[in-house]
């Protein structure tokens, strides 16, 4: 170390003012640089002032940058102000540009929420992922869990096997007394152990225990909590009270909370929840109505437990004893049984919606690089002014966050009643619309859709405008500055890939209301003006032998009303009614006729023909003489097709039972009637009529043809029940009219999404042409006004001027069409009625967007051809 | 925009290595003493530089005079620094241009 020059002590003194880091790293240099000085001859009070002055600066900007981060983050944020403002001054385009985004935001964020929720989502129990569906497999239907009997339910409880647990449910009719009128009521029969099997926990009181379920046991009751509310007022005494199903008395116990939701595909009601006695006596083996559940130990695999159940169901089913529908256990995924094919369903919608965005993102993008070229000037002079590319990318940048920004927040709003409003229309077939509602992932979805979406409108005209030479600046007007043929071509570009995709969305949304209206003026067969129907169920009161005397009577009186034509019972009816199937072997040489199939089996009584309006094709109808004795059937046009193609039915036989059976009818059919329509879109089945009076039932539908207002029959049907049997629950009575209409809520549901979705997407494309256009006119005002000096006439003018936007239309059409033509392949099972390449649709979008793009261009394009060509060269 | 401080040094730094002395010596050589850096503002500066990767610390060369102290820190351009400097400079230019296009420099021939 060379000797401390004594003056160097007021200088280490100075350093002091910086950071520790900092002077440990620097220290050393400054001293020898500030020696240098002083051997240089520095010194005086000047100099040490200028030196001191010259520390304290450097010191506070050192320490300034150490809190970098925090500069940064207030850099944003002043850059973020800054975009606000430059976008304050351009209203229109900003409030366009962010109602557009928030549409796009908004929308894509809804469906994913729900399809989140409803696909992608475990369900919400304990150890879901484990959960397997349980359930018999079904000869007409292999593969579907069908229900289980009580019997095969007590086996696999007690053999659990690789499963952890096994619980089931079975809805159970029951006529529900609570003071007042009599009501048809589904309450839920639950095995042991199936409260905490679900995680379900009580709001009130208690769930129901083991004890519960044994033998002898008082009979109680747990409310759903939606039940509780409406029927009690959400009273929190409610437990101790009574309520009578089916002449039995249950004690409330207690009330289930409100965020338990019933396990889909298990549990149907939410309303009452009484205990399964499976440990009375022999557990039944030939009812089945149990849907069961298992969940799987940690590791163990759905095909052991698969194998497991089989091995019980042989236990309990040998061989002789099986039912003939029955070939054995099945166990399936869970979540997968209860999503079905939902994602597919949503995947698409999901799809319709982001090209939404992408066309909202075009959009924008398409108006900011046409903001971007009227401003090559400024940003010329700023970077003149001393604006690096990257200080200029990030304030337009950090302009395009704002739009994002806001665009996202107002869109996280629409999404919010988006979902609101699709768990509200939704139609019943997606499951899980229960677990509906916005969340944070959806919210995070919003958010990160946002930041894409500034990647996708904001970088590229970012980039273009700032590559604007700044060798440009000053020779021209702004007018002239970068209206280059390159800019033109990327707009064009993206017009035609906007225009494009809203013909995708068009086309798409144009099938799918093609085919909605074919279905819903398709002719169903039947007349359903003017009818009404009334579901009714007369056991448990009446025994089966009463049965055909009391539907008999009630459809005198019911014939007998004033303004009723006719009256019919029937267990199916259009829309509504059980569809159950049977085993039968018509005559003939096809396998049926030896094996036997299921068919639609349909039992009637009164006048059904004139009920429902239908007609004969052959034969007749039943008339008294038809009974138990006579063993006749009618069958529909759609069964003589299936089984005797081109043959009469009239005179066939249809024997009743699987192959080996043979103690069952043989059927002689007596007349066919005519297909009718069971549910919109799809085609007729096969069908057998049964007459009531030799297969009495006892749950039906009672149908009666008004001689004019159906609905005001209502009440007086009622009448008719009541003075019946003043017990005899009523479930609903509808018009047929309206059920048809319900039936037809998925398809009409899709098609206002998709509709909506396309009518934006044409709106946002159509806004695009015409910027696009306005824009190219504006820009070549001047080159206008000095063809139109020269004598050009205005019309070639206007012409030259449309057509060439026209050409980037008819470009984006013919683009669009082709995507649809693939796209659509997709659609085929939304569609019934029309092909996926339904030609009049195509040729319909794609003109309606070739025209509305060609009027869009013509307006910019007229106010071009009325430009005074004197006073544009003026300006020049 | 760079602070005048900023261009000096990296102008200074563009002929090859310097250490902080040097540095100073160079710009007030070039300037006629009108830019002047104190140590402070100089190793501030060079701090700053540093941290945006646009100047590094390189080995002192092997001719450099002992001092007698530590060995002193040389620094120079870094590739991004090189390119700053290009981009202030022609920047610069258009500023001149521009200005001279509009005759405010007052050195263009009356029209």
């Amino acid at each position: 170390m060379p000797p401390i020059d004594p003056s160097s002590r007021p200088f280490r003194w100075l350093l002091r003012l910086y950071p520790r880091a900092y002077r440990d790293r620097y220290a050393d240099e400054m001293e020898a640089f500030h020696r240098q000085e002083r051997l240089d001859g520095a010194g005086g009070a000047g100099y040490w002032l200028r030196l001191a002055a010259d520390h304290v600066r450097a010191a506070m900007a050192v320490r300034r940058a150490k809190v970098d981060g925090e500069t940064k983050m207030r850099q944003l944020l002043e850059d973020l102000v800054a975009g606000a403002r430059t976008l304050r001054r351009a209203p229109a385009f900003a409030t366009f540009a962010v109602m557009t985004l928030a549409l796009g935001i908004g929308a894509t964020a809804a469906v994913f929420t729900v399809l989140d929720r409803v696909v992608l989502r475990p369900l919400p129990y304990p150890g879901s992922e484990r959960m397997v569906r349980l359930g018999t497999d079904l000869r007409h239907n292999p593969g579907s869990p069908g229900p289980l009997s009580p019997a095969l339910v007590v086996a696999l409880q007690s053999a659990p096997g690789p499963a952890e647990g096994v619980v089931g449910a079975s809805s159970t009719g029951a006529i529900l007394s609570m003071g007042g009128d009599p009501e048809r009521f589904d309450a839920t029969r639950v095995t042991p152990g199936f409260f905490p099997f679900f995680g379900a926990r009580a709001g009130v009181g208690r769930l129901l225990t083991q004890a519960d379920h044994a033998a002898g046991a008082e009979r109680v009751t747990v409310l759903g909590h939606g039940f509780w509310r409406e029927r009690y007022g959400g009273d929190p005494e409610v437990v101790g009270h009574t309520l009578h199903l089916d002449d039995e008395e249950y004690a409330v116990v207690g009330v289930l909370s409100a965020d338990f939701i019933p396990p889909p595909g298990i549990v149907e009601h939410d309303d009452v929840w009484i205990s399964m006695r499976l440990a009375e006596g022999e557990p039944e083996t030939g009812m089945f109505s149990v849907a069961g559940v298992a969940r799987l130990r940690p590791g163990a695999t759905l095909d052991e437990y698969a194998s497991h159940a089989s091995r019980v169901a042989a236990d309990v089913y040998p061989d002789g004893d099986r039912p003939n529908f029955v070939l054995g256990a099945v166990a399936l995924d869970y979540r997968q049984t209860v999503v079905g094919d939902a994602g597919g369903t949503l995947g698409r919608v999901l799809g319709a919606v982001g090209l939404l965005l992408v066309i909202a993102c075009v959009n924008v993008a398409s108006l900011q690089l046409t903001r971007g070229t009227q401003r090559a000037h400024e940003l010329a002079v700023r970077t003149a002014l001393g604006a690096g590319r990257g200080r200029l990318l990030r304030q337009l940048l950090s302009e395009n966050v704002v739009l994002a920004l806001v665009g996202g927040a107002i869109g996280s709003g629409i999404a919010f009643s988006a979902v609101r409003l699709f768990r509200r229309y939704a139609p019943g077939d997606l499951p899980r619309l229960a677990e509906l509602g916005v969340d944070g992932r959806g919210l995070a979805f919003s958010l990160a859709l946002a930041v894409a979406t500034v990647l996708l409108f904001g970088l590229l005209p970012a980039l273009r405008s700032t590559g604007t030479q700044t060798g440009a600046v000053g020779i021209g007007t702004p007018n002239r500055v970068g209206s280059g043929r390159r800019e033109g071509r990327l707009r064009g570009t993206l017009v035609a890939v906007e225009t494009a995709l809203a013909v995708l969305l068009a086309v798409g949304s144009t099938l799918l209301a093609r085919d909605l209206v074919r279905m819903s003026t398709e002719d169903p067969g039947f007349r359903p003006a003017g009818v009404v129907s009334m579901r009714l169920d007369l056991a448990p009161r009446y025994e089966r032998a009463e049965w055909v005397a009391l539907w008999e009577r009630l459809l005198e009186t019911a014939r007998a009303l004033p303004g009723a034509d006719a009256a019919a019972v029937a267990t199916q009816v259009p829309y509504t009614g059980d569809r159950m199937a049977s085993m039968y072997r018509p005559e003939g040489t096809g396998p049926e006729s030896v094996e036997g199939t299921f068919i639609v089996t349909v039992v009637v009584g009164g006048d059904y023909l004139a009920a429902l309006g239908t007609s004969l094709a052959e034969g007749r109808w039943f008339d008294a003489g038809d009974d138990a004795s006579s063993a006749t059937a009618v069958v529909n046009e759609a069964f003589v097709r299936r089984f005797w193609p081109g043959e009469t039915g009239v005179g066939k036989h249809v024997r009743s039972g699987a192959a080996g059976i043979e103690d069952e009818p043989n059927y002689r059919v007596v007349g066919v009637v005519a297909d009718m329509t069971t549910s919109p879109g799809r085609e007729a089945d096969a069908r057998i009529y049964l007459p009531l009076r030799s297969e009495p039932w006892r749950a039906m539908e009672v149908v009666v043809r008004a001689d004019g207002d159906a609905a005001g029959l209502g009440p007086a049907l009622r009448e008719v029940v009541r003075r019946l049997d003043p017990a005899l629950p009523v479930t609903s009575i509808r018009t047929v009219e309206s059920l048809g209409r319900e039936a037809l809520t998925r398809p009409r549901f899709y098609t206002t999404l998709f509709g909506s979705f396309a009518l934006v997407a044409l709106v946002l494309a159509i806004v695009g042409v015409y910027g696009t256009t306005a824009y190219a006119t504006r820009s070549r005002t001047r080159d206008i006004g000095i063809r139109l000096a020269l004598g050009a006439q205005r019309l070639v003018v206007v012409r030259g001027v449309v057509l060439g936007t026209g050409g980037v239309v008819a470009a984006g059409v013919a683009l669009g069409l082709g995507m649809s033509a693939l796209a659509a392949r997709g659609m085929g099972d939304f569609l019934h009625r029309v092909t996926p390449g339904d030609v009049p649709s195509y040729a319909a979008v794609g003109a309606l967007v070739l025209l509305a793009g060609i009027v869009a261009a013509f307006v910019p394009a007229a106010r071009a051809g009325s430009v005074d060509p004197a006073s544009t060269l003026r300006e020049e | 925009m760079m602070t005048t401080r900023t261009l000096q040094i990296l102008l200074a730094l563009a002929d090859g290595p310097l250490h902080g002395y040097g540095i100073k010596q160079s710009v007030e050589d070039r300037t006629g003493g009108e830019v002047r850096l104190g140590s402070g503002t100089l190793y501030e500066t060079v701090h700053r530089l540093v941290g945006r990767g646009e100047i590094e610390e390189v080995d002192p060369p092997p001719d450099e005079p002992p001092t007698g102290g530590p060995p002193r820190r040389y620094y120079a351009l870094t590739r991004t620094g090189r390119q700053t400097l290009r981009e202030e400079l022609r920047r610069l230019e258009a500023v001149v241009r521009y200005a001279r296009g509009r005759n405010l420099l007052g050195d263009a021939p009356a029209p």
